[in-house]
């Protein structure tokens, strides 16, 4: 180990003059960093990457059977990895707790809102561009899928196919930040997420039937995602404020709360 | 620079730290001294806006710590080295705290240089021994170039060498007019590196003080040639001596006193030092036990 002494540089006058505190864009480009670089972070996005290439080797599998369209690819591989997806999320606002980083994440910065905003704009841009990239190979599976078949890509619909699957993404994203953010522990918020709204939709539509609308977000984001609110614009909302803005608000203030040790 | 006034946390019924008052100045090193459970964690958590004080304050650089704009470039912090993200690498783990604190990475590679872990920079921190994580939570908090270091058992899981590495690098920081509050449950460490000490036990401050002062008077130990002339030597010069650990005596006088007795005497000394081990201990358990107790 080398020896060196250390000394502080500047004065004290001249240090309050200069550091100002770290810009939501600084904190945000962390919070990137802070999702892809770390063992877990990485194996996730690869995964969720696979799954996407196995829904598009599905179709082209069974490229020739029926025409190929744009829609059926992007639309195949965004549905089998968009479920995983938000677990980025999810994993965004735990692992501060069960990693107990948030010991030095928020005593260098002490707003910890601040971060907080970073943390949900980090994650909705890490969708975003997931969902462009699967968006990008879908396209080219399916020129590889037309070849095969014979024919040419029907590009119809592909606006609203990505669209959909792109806002829905981004509410499941939404949905994954705010259990993690309200349960703050890795394994209850993981298993949360994938178990509380099938159970919810499944008991919800066995006791009140079609009044599960009201509180089913599988129903809400099915909804956004074919992009079709038509007579049920209430409902859907109300699904969404519930799995959405409650949880964040309720993990919002946990997280402003709670005693870090 | 580091201003703590009766600063108290309660949890439900449980004070667990009770008024606690402690000023560190520039170019000192001031050791927070306590057994384990005595609530120096829970002040120095509460100094860095990470557990909601009950009531009193604590102010770094004159504002309370939430308020400062980039706390980590006035005051580095390390309170728990374990607490890092097991899947991140060394290197990246630095990186981002410098990214957040405005500072080039160039200087978070430079602090792991110093702090000796460039070699292992590229393992995952899950890899690291509990030194090396010490190691790299030194050198986060170094890595704003701050006015002051927090330190929660910064010796914890180091080596003797690496002890008074950590010691040296301390002294340094200090000396170049750094204010460093360091918390310890290992006295005779603390003795080592610290000027002023603030001895704490069960949530309250129980002595404070230079550390010159209040371990002044810890008397002397001595062995003689002859241990029974000796005895009769100290006797005669009018030194109280009671019997020490393996033929010594503990005598309540300085060493020079003892040793002009001695010599009056024409007593031949083996051993000659102040400040036995054991006074020591006996006197940070009386401190404590009685507060512990209380």
């Amino acid at each position: 180990m080398s020896s060196t002494t250390l000394a502080p540089a500047s004065t004290p006058a001249a240090r309050r003059a200069e550091p100002h505190r770290p810009s939501l864009l600084r904190l945000t480009a962390v919070e990137l960093r802070k999702s892809t670089d770390t063992r877990a972070g990485r194996w996730l996005l690869v995964v969720v990457g696979l799954l996407a290439l196995v829904g598009l080797a599905y179709r082209l599998w069974n490229a020739g059977e029926g025409p190929t369209t744009y829609r059926s690819y992007a639309g195949t591989a965004l549905d089998a990895s968009g479920d995983l997806l938000p677990v980025i999320a999810v994993l965004a606002m735990t692992s501060e707790w069960t990693q107990r980083t948030a010991l030095t994440t928020y005593a260098l910065v002490p707003r910890r809102g601040r971060v907080l905003t970073a943390k949900l704009t980090a994650v909705l841009l890490v969708g975003t561009a997931v969902v462009a990239v699967v968006a990008a190979v879908s396209a080219l599976a399916a020129l590889a899928g037309a070849l095969l078949a014979g024919d040419s890509v029907s590009w119809d619909g592909a606006v609203e196919v990505l669209g959909g699957q792109l806002l829905s993404t981004l509410l499941l994203v939404l949905v994954g930040a705010g259990l993690g953010a309200l349960l703050q522990q890795t394994p209850a918020a993981l298993i949360t997420y994938f178990v509380a709204p099938v159970l919810v939709t499944a008991a919800g539509a066995a006791l009140v039937g079609d009044s599960v609308e009201w509180f089913s977000v599988l129903t809400a984001t099915a909804r956004v995602g074919a992009l079709d609110l038509s007579g049920a614009v209430a409902p859907t909302l109300t699904a969404l404020a519930l799995w959405i803005a409650l949880p964040l608000a309720l993990g919002t203030l946990r997280t402003l709360r709670r005693d870090v040790g | 620079m580091i201003e703590i006034s009766d600063l108290t946390k309660r949890f439900g019924a449980t004070t667990a730290v009770d008024g606690v008052t402690l000023t560190c100045r520039p170019g000192t090193i001031t050791g927070f001294l306590g057994p384990n459970g005595a609530g120096k964690s829970t002040t120095l958590r509460m100094l860095t806006g990470l557990t909601p004080a009950t009531s009193g304050s604590a102010l770094v650089d004159g504002v309370p710590y939430r308020d400062l704009p980039n706390p980590g470039r006035v005051a580095g912090v390390m309170l728990d080295a374990a607490a890092q993200h097991a899947g991140r690498t060394g290197r990246e783990t630095i990186r981002l705290a410098a990214s957040v604190l405005g500072v080039p990475a160039a200087r978070a590679d430079a602090q792991l240089e110093r702090v000796g872990l460039t070699p292992a920079a590229g393992k995952r921190v899950g890899q690291y021994s509990l030194g090396m994580r010490q190691r790299l939570g030194i050198a986060v908090a170094l890595v704003g170039d701050p006015e002051a270091l927090v330190l929660d058992e910064p010796a914890n899981g180091l080596d003797p060498e690496g002890i008074r590495w950590m010691r040296h690098l301390l002294r340094g920081f200090a000396d170049g007019g750094g204010t460093v509050l360091l918390s310890s449950h290992l006295l005779h460490e603390v003795e080592a590196t610290a000027d002023q000490l603030v001895v704490i036990g069960g949530g309250r401050v129980v002595a404070q003080g230079a550390i010159s002062d209040l371990l002044a008077g810890s008397g002397t130990l001595v062995r003689g040639l002859d241990p029974a002339g000796l005895a009769r030597a100290l006797d005669d010069a009018g030194l109280t001596s009671t019997p020490g650990p393996d033929g010594a005596l503990r005598v309540d006088a300085a060493p020079e006193a003892v040793g002009r007795a001695a010599a009056a005497a024409a007593q031949v000394l083996l051993e000659l030092r102040a400040g036995d081990g054991a006074g020591l201990e006996d006197w940070f358990f009386t401190l404590t036990g009685d507060a512990v107790h209380a």
